[in-house]
C-alpha cells in the first residue's frame, strides 16, 4: 500500500480524452469550447477533517478557523468525515505537497465534474437538492458542511463525490479570463486563485461544473459563511 | 388616458422613480428556481431610487424606539457609514416601510424596476460590467464590503434605480415559494422565508442578474451583518411621493 493510500486518499481515474469546458452564460466562464486532457487521478472526496488533522499534527501547521476541537471530535466521530474548510490556497498546496500529490488543475476539476458529455452538474443537467448540499437546502436542513459519505447520489459520471456544493474547492490555477472572453475585473487580474463547485453557503448556480470565481490565496472565508476546502490529484 | 395619482405624505429620504404600468419580463429559463420566464402585468408604482441608508434608518429608530442594528456603535451608524445601506431583518425593513408611509416592493415590482420591462440580464444591459455594481469580482481583491448608495450611477436601471444589484441584497415583500408552472421543488419553498434580490458584494455576477432569487428567514439575526453584509431594502409606493422626492 502506498503512502498516499495510508493517508486516506482514494482516487478515481479519469480517462484521457476531450470534454466541454466553459459556458457562454457568463463572461467569466466563456467561451464554451472543447479541451483535450490526458488521463489523471483525482480524490473521490474532498480532503476531510481527519486527513487534515493528520497533516497538521505531522507538520505543526496551524489549524484553520472553525476546526472541530478534540472534544467535538470525540463526541461526534462523524465530524472528522466532514470536508476540512476555511483553509487558504497555501494551506491546500502545502497539504498536497506533504501527501506527495498536487491540487487539480482547473481543467481537470471541470472534467471531473462535467464528465465526457459536458453535463451542467456532476449527475446531469438539472439541479437536484437530493444530490448536493447548497444554500437552497442547507438552511432548511440546518446543516453547513456534511460528511463526505452523504449525498451519494451526487457522484459524477466517474464516481467522484461532492464536486457540487458542500465545500468550495481550491484548484491550482490563477483566475484569468479564458482566451476569447470579454471579462475584465480586479478578481481576474491574476492575483486570485480559482475556487470551484460552490458550497453550502451559496445557491446552486455556484455548483455548476463551469462556475468559477477567484479569491486571494490567503483567503480562508468568513465567520458564518465557512470557507474553502480542496481535493488532491495526481498525473498518471 | 393618464390615471390621477393621489399624493399623500410619503416619508424617507430617497427620491422615488415612477415605474409606469405595463407588462414586464419575469424569470429566466436557464435556472430552475427562476423558471419559467413569462410576461407579468405590473400596475404603476413608485420605487426608491436608492436602498435605505443608515442615516434614513436612524430617523426611524429615534422616532419609534426600534432597537438599533447591532453593528451600530452607541446607537449610531459607524463613522462614515451614514450614506451606506442599512442592514436589517425583513421584520424591521417592513416596519420601516410602513412608518415611511410606503411598503416593500413585490418581487415582480423589484424585477421590473431593475430592468425586467426591457428584458435585461443586468440593470444596465445584458453584459456584466464589474464597474457598474459592487460584486465579488471586485470585493475579492479590494475587500470592499460597503459603499455609499450614490456610488454607482453608472449601474442605474432603465427607470433610474441605482444599486439594484451588488452591494447589498434587498428584501422584497414576497414569501419565498416556487414560481407557478416551474415544476421544480425545493425544501426552501416551504419554510416561510422572504425573498432577497440583487446579490451583494460577497456574491459573483451569477447573483447580480435581475432574475436571481435568494431567501432568508424574516427574523434573521444580525450577528454576521457586519462581516458578511446583511440584507438591506428599498421601499415602494402605489401613491405619489411628495414632489421634492420625485426623481
Amino acid at each position: 500500500m502506498s503512502a498516499v493510500e495510508l493517508r486516506g486518499h482514494e482516487f478515481v481515474r479519469i480517462p484521457g480524452g476531450s470534454f466541454l469546458m466553459g459556458s457562454d452564460e457568463f463572461d467569466l466562464e466563456a467561451p464554451e469550447r472543447t479541451i483535450e486532457l490526458p488521463a489523471f487521478e483525482i480524490d473521490r472526496s474532498p480532503v476531510t477533517v481527519a486527513q487534515y488533522l493528520h497533516f497538521a499534527r505531522e507538520t505543526g501547521r496551524e489549524l484553520p478557523a472553525d476546526f472541530p476541537t478534540p472534544a467535538q471530535l470525540d463526541d461526534d466521530p462523524r465530524r472528522a468525515q466532514h470536508p476540512v474548510e476555511r483553509v487558504s490556497w497555501h494551506d491546500a498546496t502545502a497539504y498536497a505537497e506533504w501527501a506527495g500529490l498536487r491540487l487539480p488543475t482547473e481543467q481537470e476539476w471541470e472534467r471531473a465534474s462535467r464528465g465526457a458529455d459536458g453535463r451542467r452538474f456532476p449527475w446531469g443537467d438539472r439541479f437536484d437538492e437530493a444530490r448536493a448540499v447548497v444554500w437552497d437546502n442547507a438552511k432548511a436542513l440546518g446543516v453547513t458542511t456534511v460528511p463526505v459519505e452523504q449525498f451519494p447520489g451526487g457522484e459524477s459520471a466517474d464516481g467522484v463525490r461532492h464536486l457540487a456544493g458542500n465545500v468550495e474547492e481550491w484548484v491550482m490555477d490563477a483566475l484569468l479570463p479564458y482566451p476569447g472572453s470579454t471579462h475584465t475585473s480586479p478578481s481576474a487580474s491574476g492575483q486570485c486563485r480559482v475556487l470551484r463547485g460552490g458550497s453550502w453557503f451559496y445557491t446552486n448556480e455556484y455548483a455548476r461544473g463551469s462556475f468559477r470565481r477567484g479569491a486571494l490565496p490567503e483567503f480562508t472565508g468568513y465567520d458564518g459563511a465557512g470557507g474553502p476546502g480542496f481535493r488532491c490529484a495526481r498525473s498518471v | 388616458m393618464p390615471t390621477a395619482t393621489t399624493e399623500i405624505t410619503v416619508r424617507g429620504a430617497s427620491p422615488m422613480v415612477d415605474v409606469p404600468e405595463g407588462y414586464s419580463w419575469m424569470g429566466c429559463d436557464d435556472f430552475e428556481r427562476e423558471a419559467p420566464r413569462r410576461r407579468v402585468y405590473v400596475p404603476q408604482f413608485w420605487m426608491d431610487k436608492y436602498p435605505v441608508t443608515n442615516d434614513d434608518y436612524a430617523v426611524f429608530v429615534a422616532e419609534t424606539q426600534t432597537p438599533a442594528p447591532s453593528y451600530w456603535i452607541n446607537g449610531a451608524a459607524p463613522e462614515g457609514y451614514g450614506d451606506h445601506p442599512v442592514m436589517v431583518s425583513w421584520r424591521n425593513a417592513e416596519a420601516y416601510a410602513r412608518w415611511a408611509g410606503k411598503r416593500l416592493p413585490t418581487e415582480a415590482e423589484w424585477e421590473k424596476a431593475a430592468g425586467g420591462a426591457q428584458g435585461h440580464v443586468f440593470p444596465w444591459g445584458d453584459h456584466f460590467d464589474a464597474d457598474r455594481a459592487l460584486t465579488w469580482e471586485t470585493g475579492a481583491v479590494t475587500g470592499t464590503r460597503s459603499e455609499p448608495v450614490t456610488a454607482r450611477p453608472q449601474g442605474a436601471s432603465p427607470y433610474g434605480c441605482e444599486q439594484m444589484v451588488g452591494l447589498v441584497e434587498e428584501w422584497v415583500d414576497d414569501v419565498y415559494r416556487g414560481y407557478s408552472g416551474s415544476g421544480y421543488d425545493s425544501i426552501g419553498y416551504t419554510q416561510g422565508y422572504r425573498v432577497l434580490r440583487g446579490g451583494s458584494w460577497i456574491f459573483s455576477q451569477t447573483h447580480a442578474r435581475i432574475t436571481y432569487r435568494c431567501f432568508e428567514e424574516p427574523d434573521l439575526s444580525d450577528e454576521h451583518f457586519w462581516g458578511l453584509g446583511g440584507p438591506s431594502f428599498r421601499c415602494a409606493s402605489s401613491v405619489a411621493p411628495q414632489p421634492e422626492l420625485r426623481a
